[in-house]
């Protein structure tokens, strides 16, 4: 009898040690083959983005928008990143495309294990994922140079531990995996495309974006272009002629192959017609989510994982209210020089950025410039109802300042978390992209120019002249085109290291009207390597001077 | 019966399986003993009725000649027996000429040959610190005498003296190894046991709670605000009133029978039961006042304003820019709208009261109250006895608005069914309010808030408090009203229940079955109104319900063995099966947006803001085959072996079961005629042993890979969507047990007919394969993972002494300890940290080959830049702008370590600067008597341990801003030269311990040597003192009347509050963090106690 006993307890131990799981799903709970389960695969792809290391509180949008010469902002807002303090405040530019990249190599096997008897479907999932992973890696190479591939993940045999690769490898491994994204994704023409995921032509677009660095990257050290900047103390931006130096990584490159690709990438967007140039007041504000100006856009919602911080930091919020303490946030915004490139009537400064703010008791006025405006209680903007009361004042700096409206899109402008839809990547820079690399590849063209003042008008700037035209001249206009155009999109700063101008630019701007140190050493090339990593990779090693 | 097994097989459902089996095996044992155990009665009843009866009589009574209640008399070899009654008699029928024993507690037993005697009076000698006590051990007990391992022993009493509210605060200094810290001051607030040192850095370092032989664990505090950390000490549901003795296995010989769990110690609480005798009703109350024992001494007003000044005018000098002085040199009124006359004060306004000016520490420290009550009868016989308490506490906490409160009730029944049955019961019922202050905190904690907020400004200013409005960008509010108008409690039911049932099969068999069930639920109520910062507008209320539930089931099935062979082998052994489950789950819910204050928590559908929700569910189990075998040859040479198989749910199939198991022999030198001739010890004894442990203590579900929800919203269409879980890292699949190898020497030594006892024990413990969170390279897309990795050392000694100083008239009895351990890490593959401190301090605690746990990694101070040629000496500022020169004079120099002068400071210049592990703790305890008279006094302290001030951290970061700060900060700061003759002259540069004043942007906040300071203390931990009337009235026993003072002094270098603080207290990786605690109060008790 004891014998049975003790039988029957042994056999019951199995059962009676088993580890039961309540709360949390498991990868065979949703491996089984439908398209409902690709997508919760696609689905926890996509929204790493809106997750801590990138959009929620500000890791991408902060470490991609701080470091250029027309930003600036509130000192103790930006005094960190944007005065080059990266040390340990950049970790999550490393930590964020590496765990896109580890939810991608989940998604992949399991997605592409899956059959349902539609390979459209399956394909286009497929599509969304590689698009995430090659786009992550572009973010890594071009933050930190040589970077560790994980081609498989953690989980299925890569180990843990990996060395950087050579820059142009990851460059190349980037550009398969939007390739792959590129013939597997839905064209936005197809009547299952989703408004809002992405497209075809979002992997080309963004194709296009790696070329055109490599290319722009590889071009000869000596390249000029101009910058209208300087010391910050001068009233009005400068123009310099700066000497481009070599960028490292892409050595024996040769440009006009890549200059090439991209300019096929980019009228491949624009020969295809989904996507397009909206006139100015149909690209921004809460209805033009996701209107065809936008190719991709962070999917953000009220609900506490897909809500941010942006809106917040950037605009502020109650602008208008004088019955509280009227603008609170909108501590990050551009600088007098970068207003100060625009025309009088260009929309991107009359409408782009408010010029009437209410903050504690007081209206004030942007820029100093409108100060007989204000004196002659004159209209703002174009909107007729608007006109300043007279007794507004300037203050230099926060809040006179150039904030931008592009930020002021969230569905519930009241609070600091909203449902702001960051751009990644929209159809005026694709137009820039072309005029860039026509212009590199056969000079500054009719196309070149076509493309080019494509952007300006809709902004009611006037158009690109067709006198003083020279190959540097347009591509400088180029340049400045996509910072007046692309403001703080995380554009401007690796515009000026892809072509080789960076430290230049920075440090002939020295510390600029709000304290913020904008001198560079070479070590801002690249970022450092977050400490947990070199503490706990021993192959790989920090980047030079951190 | 074997149809039933079938047909529960056929079953094939998992839980009703593992149940119905492990009671089947349960009862099936039963069913075994109760054949034998009726088989064995029938015997010796055949036995009886061949011999004559005759009535033995007698007295019992102590060396004084008093009677003795309740003695018990038993004739040996049998379970026949009486009483003594109020007077000492007995009387007892026997047959033949047997032995009678008499017993009672706090008595050395005797056995009396009765050799035809008829009246027999018994003399019975006290058993202070008798080697015949009997010792508790897990699954069993023994004599002290044969005890071969190191356990460390309390009894009711010492815990009674020290008027502790709670079971582990009266451990505290008592028992030799065992360290005991208060996470924070509050009441009812965190305590963690380490016991012999830190095994492990990642998994928690608290023993083992055994009570009554089931094991006692509480849910964990549920969720309030995200920056909380404040603590509940699970045992404070608990009554220290209802317990008989604490037990503190140590060593492994005595620890391996809880297999893998009995890494970090074992404590074994046993509960009071009632006694034979004449039942017994007692009654005691206490009401206690306490203050804070220390207040830091702030600047007021007028410094304060002076030093907002300075910090602008340095910034104007340094810097550039324009100076705008804080406080102007001369009041005025601001006339900016038609209504506003505000005053806006000039520094030497706060000094002739033209302004207010405010102590905040003085706003929200109070004189707290606590009333105790208890109420308890109990009684007995032969047959059985009983017990039931009744406990109520409410002890208001130091801090206004904070408190701990306790109902509890105990009952504990034990019964003799039949002469080979027995049962009983002990279950307690307790319910426990905790409203909590928001200390321990890394964010906006009270006491932080009322150390940093601006003096100069009164308790209530209807510009800032009327709604709320941070006066300092910190987002600090007024500490006076934030700390009245939160509302935090932690609600706590629990149930625990022990039980059993005793078969004695044959005189040296029995069997045990022991059921235990503990379920408890914690929830929190908690309410922040407009009014604070963390429901200001626009958050306009913020209101969370949250609950964790435990629900524990325990089964033992034991046999017990006890025979001795031929007069010289003793054999005691047991055998078990254990089975135990716990589930466990928990609830959240946090709304915001009240339209107004009135209906808080209790009506969360009221809030506008779509409510956060969420819930949670685990289980875990473990079912264990244990023996122990003690084997005592010529009552002088004992040997002890133990071996406990554990399977545990957390672990894959592949890792499941593991094997401990330990040996030890004792040998009781004084027992040999050559040590007996010396006639010098009384009591000799020498232990050796060595065992194994294990530590399963890894979240569950460790083993599994997570995905959690991650959702998107496709334009504004929400899809779900998974993602891997990644705070929980990647799944190990490989994980197993982390084993500690202990060996310990120990010896035992009385002298002076026992008025000197020593132990001394020493040890070495290994413990491999740590548990741990391994940090794993971020790109991953994980930081860390669970793994199995690196050991860590610990050595140690610790020391015992009593001695009798006194006996008569006045009696004086010293009891001391000490402890010293060292730890070592090895096996690391390279450094690792400990996670952050707070959000902001990370790297804080480094784990390195060859240091100990508890190593503070940081920058070295080195003096201060005092003038713009030291900053351009510096290589790393030779070629920095202007800007960035002059910004650094006056600020904190840092030894440059890495070999890179051109570089600034970072994180390579950084070392180890300090360690949190003392080299020794020592508790002494000194009891005087005289007549009825009693006084102990208990010193406590720890030596050489350093302690992270958070606080000075947080300052030294924004000082000069607005936050208020220490005067010994104050004092101490840099002088820049031009002003070392003006207003502010009080240091010059070079002899400054703090940097410069100045409220520039630029500084950046490196921790440092400065902000780790020497936490060594002696504390004068309590004083009490009594008075005993026997017999004052007529149906009153006794009548003691006392007074307790704690905490009375504390000798210490540490600038804070407490030493004694450790926010992270159960995680040994990060012991020692002052993290804005709750400071130590000084309590002076007065209590009654009544016995009827």
């Amino acid at each position: 009898m004891a014998i049975a006993a003790i039988t029957l307890v042994c056999n019951s131990c199995t059962s009676s040690l088993k580890e039961e799981a309540y709360d949390f799903m498991s990868n065979d709970m949703i491996s089984g083959s439908s398209l409902t389960n690709a997508n919760l695969w696609v689905n926890g792809c996509l929204n790493t983005l809106n997750g801590g290391d990138y959009m929620m509180w500000g890791s991408y949008w902060t470490d991609e928008t701080q470091d250029d010469d027309y930003f600036t902002g509130v000192s103790w807002a930006v005094g960190t990143i944007g005065a080059g303090n990266w040390y340990g405040n950049m970790d999550n530019t490393w930590d964020g495309p590496y765990l896109l990249i580890n939810n991608c190599n989940n998604a992949i096997p399991e997605i592409s294990n899956m059959s349902w008897g539609n390979d459209a479907q399956k394909n286009n999932c497929l599509g969304q994922v590689y698009f995430l992973k090659g786009w992550a890696y572009f973010c890594l190479v071009r933050a930190f140079g040589a970077v560790p591939i994980f081609t498989k993940g953690i989980a299925y045999g890569d180990s843990f531990q990996q060395p950087r690769q050579p820059v142009m490898n990851v460059y190349n491994y980037a550009i398969e995996m939007l390739q792959k994204a590129d013939s597997l994704l839905y064209d936005a023409k197809d009547p299952n495309y989703e408004v809002g995921r992405l497209s075809k032509d979002a992997a080309r677009g963004m194709l296009a974006r790696v070329y055109l660095t490599i290319a722009s990257s590889a071009m000869p050290a000596g390249t000029q272009v101009k910058v209208n900047g300087g010391p910050a103390t001068n009233a009005l931006p400068v123009q310099t002629t700066y000497n481009k130096t070599a960028v490292a990584g892409v050595e024996g490159v040769d440009p006009k192959t890549y200059f090439k690709l991209a300019e096929e990438k980019a009228l491949e967007v624009m020969n295809n017609g989904y996507f397009k140039l909206l006139p100015y007041n149909q690209i921004w504000g809460n209805s033009n989510v996701n209107s065809k100006e936008h190719i991709w856009s962070l999917q953000a919602a009220v609900t506490s994982s897909l809500q941010n911080y942006i809106a917040f930091n950037f605009y502020g919020r109650s602008e208008l209210d004088a019955t509280g303490t009227g603008l609170s946030g909108g501590y990050y915004y551009e600088r007098n020089h970068w207003y100060d490139l625009f025309e009088n009537q260009d929309y991107r400064i009359t409408e782009g950025v408010p010029h009437r703010v209410y903050y504690y008791g007081t209206w004030f006025y942007y820029p100093l410039s409108d100060s007989a405006k204000v004196r002659t209680k004159a209209q703002i903007n174009n909107d007729v109802t608007m006109h300043y009361a007279g007794n507004e004042k300037y203050t230099k700096g926060y809040p006179c300042d150039a904030r931008l409206t592009k930020f002021n899109q969230t569905s519930s402008p009241l609070t600091n978390y909203g449902d702001y839809s960051w751009s990644f990547l929209r159809m005026a820079e694709v137009y820039l992209t072309y005029a860039e690399a026509e212009n590199e590849l056969n000079g500054p063209t009719q196309a070149a120019q076509n493309a080019l003042n494509a952007v300006r008008q809709r902004n009611n700037a006037s158009l690109y002249p067709t006198t003083d035209n020279s190959v540097v001249d347009f591509r400088s206009a180029v340049l400045e085109e996509r910072a007046k155009e692309l403001s703080i999109e995380g554009v401007r700063r690796w515009d000026l290291i892809r072509w080789g101008i960076y430290l230049d630019v920075m440090n002939a701007i020295g510390i600029d009207e709000n304290n913020l140190v904008k001198s560079r050493q070479t070590k801002h090339l690249l970022f450092p390597i977050p400490l947990s990593e070199m503490n706990s990779n021993k192959l790989i090693s920090q980047n030079p001077g951190w | 019966m074997k149809v039933f097994f079938i047909h529960c097989k056929q079953l094939r459902i998992e839980k009703v399986l593992r149940f119905r089996c492990l009671l089947i095996s349960a009862l099936l044992l039963g069913c075994f003993a109760v054949v034998d155990g009726v088989n064995a009665q029938t015997i010796n009843q055949n036995g009886e009725e061949q011999a004559v009866l005759r009535k033995i009589s007698g007295t019992v009574s102590d060396i004084k000649g008093e009677p003795i209640i309740g003695v018990s008399i038993v004739i040996k070899g049998s379970s026949q027996g009486t009483i003594t009654d109020p007077n000492g008699n007995y009387s007892i029928s026997i047959k033949g000429n047997p032995t009678l024993i008499f017993s009672s507690m706090g008595y050395i037993p005797q056995e009396f040959s009765i050799k035809g005697h008829s009246i027999i009076n018994i003399i019975l000698a006290e058993s202070v610190k008798s080697l015949n006590e009997v010792v508790v051990l897990g699954y069993g007990s023994v004599k002290k005498s044969d005890l071969t391992g190191s356990v460390g022993l309390l009894k009711s009493d010492d815990i009674e003296r020290s008027e502790a509210t709670s079971i582990t605060q009266g451990l505290e200094g008592k028992i030799a190894g065992v360290q005991v810290s208060q996470n924070d001051g509050a009441p009812g607030g965190g305590i963690s046991i380490l016991v012999r040192g830190a095994n492990s850095f990642s998994t928690s370092a608290d023993p083992l709670y055994v009570v009554d032989g089931i094991p006692y664990a509480a849910p964990t505090v549920p969720q309030g605000t995200s920056s909380e950390l404040q603590s509940t000490n699970p045992l404070s549901s608990i009554n220290p009133e209802d317990i008989e003795s604490i037990e503190v296995l140590k060593d492994a010989s005595s620890t391996a029978i809880y297999g893998s769990r009995g890494a970090n110690g074992v404590v074994l609480i046993t509960t009071k039961s009632g006694q034979i005798g004449k039942d017994k009703i007692e009654f005691s109350t206490s009401l206690g006042f306490s203050t804070v024992t220390k207040k830091i001494a702030m600047l007021d007003g007028y410094e304060y304003a002076n030093m907002r000044n300075e910090a602008m005018l340095n910034k104007y000098y340094y810097e550039g820019g324009t100076y705008t002085p804080a406080f102007p040199a001369v009041g005025y009124y601001s006339h900016t709208s038609l209504n506003d006359s505000t005053y806006n004060p000039s520094p030497t306004d706060y000094k002739n009261g033209k302004a207010a000016q405010t102590n905040w520490q003085d706003q929200i420290f109070r004189t707290a109250i606590t009333n105790n009550y208890n109420f308890s009868y109990s009684g007995g016989n032969t047959n059985g006895n009983y017990l039931i308490s009744f406990n109520y506490l409410d002890q208001d906490g130091i801090i206004v608005n904070s408190g701990y409160k306790r109902f509890n009730i105990n009952s504990n029944i034990n019964r003799k069914l039949r002469p080979w049955l027995e049962v009983g019961t002990n279950s307690t019922f307790s319910k426990t309010t905790n409203t909590l202050a928001n200390t321990s905190t890394d964010n906006m904690g009270i006491v932080y808030n009322a150390i940093i907020f601006t003096p100069a400004r009164g308790v209530y200013d209807p510009q800032y408090d009327n709604v709320f409005q941070p006066q300092l960008w910190e987002g600090a509010s007024n500490p006076y009203t934030a700390v009245r108008n939160t509302t935090n409690l932690i609600n706590g039911l629990n149930y625990f229940n022990s039980s059993y049932l005793q078969i004695k099969c044959f005189d040296f068999l029995n069997f045990r079955q022991n059921i235990g069930l503990n379920y408890s639920i914690s929830s929190r109520d908690a309410y922040y109104p407009v009014s604070t910062a963390t429901g200001q507008s626009p958050t306009n209320g913020y209101a969370i319900r949250s609950d964790n539930d435990y629900n524990g089931t325990t089964s033992e099935s034991m046999l017990t063995f006890n025979k001795t062979f031929a007069h010289i082998h003793t054999i005691n052994a047991v055998a078990a099966m254990t089975y135990e489950y716990t589930n466990y789950g928990s609830h959240y819910i946090q709304v915001q947006d009240f339209p107004n204050d009135y209906l808080t928590y209790n009506a969360l559908q009221n809030a506008i803001a779509i409510p956060v929700v969420s819930s949670g569910r685990g289980m875990y189990s473990l079912m264990s085959f244990l023996g122990r075998i003690n084997y005592n040859l010529l009552e002088k040479y004992l040997f002890t072996a133990s071996f406990r198989r554990d399977g545990s749910s957390r672990f894959t199939p592949e890792n499941r079961w593991g094997d401990f198991s330990s040996y030890a022999f004792a040998w009781r030198a004084s027992e040999e005629p050559f040590i007996k001739n010396l006639k010098t010890f009384d009591n000799l004894k020498f232990r050796i042993s060595y065992g194994s442990t294990g530590n399963q203590g890894i979240s569950p579900y460790a083993t599994q890979s997570q995905l959690g929800a991650a959702p998107v919203a496709v334009n504004g269409t929400q899809y779900a969507g998974y993602s891997d879980v990644t705070w929980s890292g990647p799944s190990n699949p490989n994980l197993k047990w982390e084993t500690t190898y202990q060996f310990d020497l120990g010896v035992d030594v009385g002298f002076l007919n026992n008025r000197l006892n020593l132990t001394i024990d020493a040890y070495q413990k290994l413990t491999d394969d740590l548990l741990q969170n391994l940090q794993i390279p971020s790109s991953t897309g994980f930081t860390s993972m669970e793994s199995n990795y690196g050991n860590v050392t610990n050595k140690g000694l610790d020391l015992a002494i009593n001695a009798v100083i006194l006996k008569s008239p006045i009696s004086w009895v010293f009891d001391g300890n000490i402890s010293f351990d060292r730890n070592k890490i090895g096996g690391l593959s390279g450094d690792q940290f400990a996670n952050s401190i707070g959000w902001d301090m990370n790297n804080v605690f480094i784990e390195r080959n060859g240091q100990s746990i508890g190593a503070i990694w940081g920058y070295k101070s080195d003096g201060f830049y005092n003038s713009e040629a030291a900053v351009r000496a510096d290589p790393a500022y030779a070629n920095a702008p202007e800007s960035v020169i002059m910004g650094m004079i006056g600020e904190q120099r840092f030894k440059c370590l890495n070999g890179n002068p051109t570089a600034t400071t970072n994180s390579t210049d950084e070392t180890i600067i300090g360690n949190t592990c003392p080299k020794y703790t020592f508790g002494i305890t000194n009891t005087l008597a005289y007549k009825s008279l009693s006084l102990s006094f208990f010193f406590q302290g720890c030596m050489g341990n350093d302690i992270i001030n958070s606080y000075l951290y947080r300052m030294t970061g924004d000082y000069g801003f607005a936050l208020n700060m220490p005067q010994s900060v104050y004092n101490n700061r840099w002088v820049p030269e031009n002003l070392a003759n003006g207003e502010y002259s009080l240091k010059p540069g070079v002899n400054a311990e703090w940097p410069i004043l100045s409220s520039s942007e630029n500084r950046r906040n490196l921790f440092s040597d400065k902000e780790v300071e020497d936490g060594s203390y002696l504390r004068l931990k309590n004083i009490n003192i009594g008075y005993t009337f026997n017999k004052p009235i007529k149906n009153i026993n006794s009548i003691k009347i006392y007074s307790n003072i704690s905490n009375v002094f504390t000798l210490t270098k540490y600038s804070w509050y407490d030493p004694e603080a450790s926010a992270y207290g159960s995680d040994p990786s990060r012991r020692g963090v002052d993290l804005c605690s709750y400071p130590a109060s000084r309590t002076i008790t007065f209590g009654l106690k009544c016995e009827f």
